[in-house]
């Protein structure tokens, strides 16, 4: 895609945020995996407390019922390539997403890396991701 | 599955209580609420097992990421607080449950 907004320069304060992060020390509940396969996403992250936490791990890892956003890393995690986010890449070549008018509602699009990526696409295709924690 | 978006309120007629009270109440809700969403299992599987992935048709392939990937993290000051938002009663309660309606076919 020719007309990708580009990033404003990365500072500490105003970090993309990967919107399929694993559950960590700043993670915040993004959505819900669905049955039907699939994502209900919150219109706003909700920020996990310590309840949450025990309660979403007591029967496996969380990431497998939930997904979570945290910042993104960038190089710190082995899925940036050259191109970015590997995820999300491989996600739109995999899956063809049908290109509806209206976006998910989600509170996160301003900073994430996704949408910065790949623009709406990214929106069309991510209820579809689900992270899989093989730890 | 009848789903209907997820809206409490709580409303104690009649009973006036001191601020520190009803702060130490609100906490003790949303800490009932953040438990119970943690034990949500929309999945339709059981003991965490892996989430379905073709499920009614519509969904072609669920992308799954390999989470060891992200776990070997070089820098791992990178975690942290995402958003300088507290937590408090009105952000948990007011967080809406939007409802994706859309066909995605696989390769
Ligand atoms: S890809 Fe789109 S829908 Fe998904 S988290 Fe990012 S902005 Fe939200």
């Amino acid at each position: 895609m020719n007309s990708r907004p580009k990033n404003g320069p990365l500072t500490t304060e105003s970090r993309p945020l990967c919107p399929s992060a694993p559950l960590r020390e700043g993670s915040q509940l993004l959505g819900l995996v669905r049955q039907e396969g699939g994502i209900r996403l919150l219109a706003e992250p909700l920020p996990v407390t310590a309840d949450f936490v025990e309660a979403a791990t007591a029967t496996g890892p969380a990431e497998e019922r939930f997904r979570f956003v945290n910042k993104c890393v960038e190089k710190g995690c082995t899925k940036w390539g050259a191109g970015g986010c590997s995820v999300v890449a491989s996600a739109l070549e995999r899956l063809q997403a049908t290109q509806a008018a209206i976006l998910p509602s989600c509170g996160i699009r301003p900073s994430c890396r996704w949408f910065m990526q790949e623009g709406a696409s990214a929106c069309h295709i991510c209820p579809q991701v689900t992270y899989l924690n093989y730890e | 599955m009848d789903m209907k978006a997820a809206t409490f309120t709580l409303d104690v007629k009649g009973l006036e209580l001191p601020e520190d009270v009803r702060q130490e109440i609100s906490l003790a809700l949303n800490n009932t609420l953040m438990r119970k969403l943690g034990e949500i299992n929309l999945t339709g599987k059981t003991n965490g097992g892996a989430a379905a992935t073709g499920g009614n048709g519509l969904f072609g392939k669920v992308i799954r990421i390999d989470g060891g990937d992200w776990s070997r993290l070089i820098n791992r000051h990178d975690f942290g607080p995402i958003f300088q938002r507290t937590l408090d009663n009105k952000q948990v309660l007011g967080a809406g449950i939007e409802q994706i309606n859309q066909t995605q076919v696989g390769k």
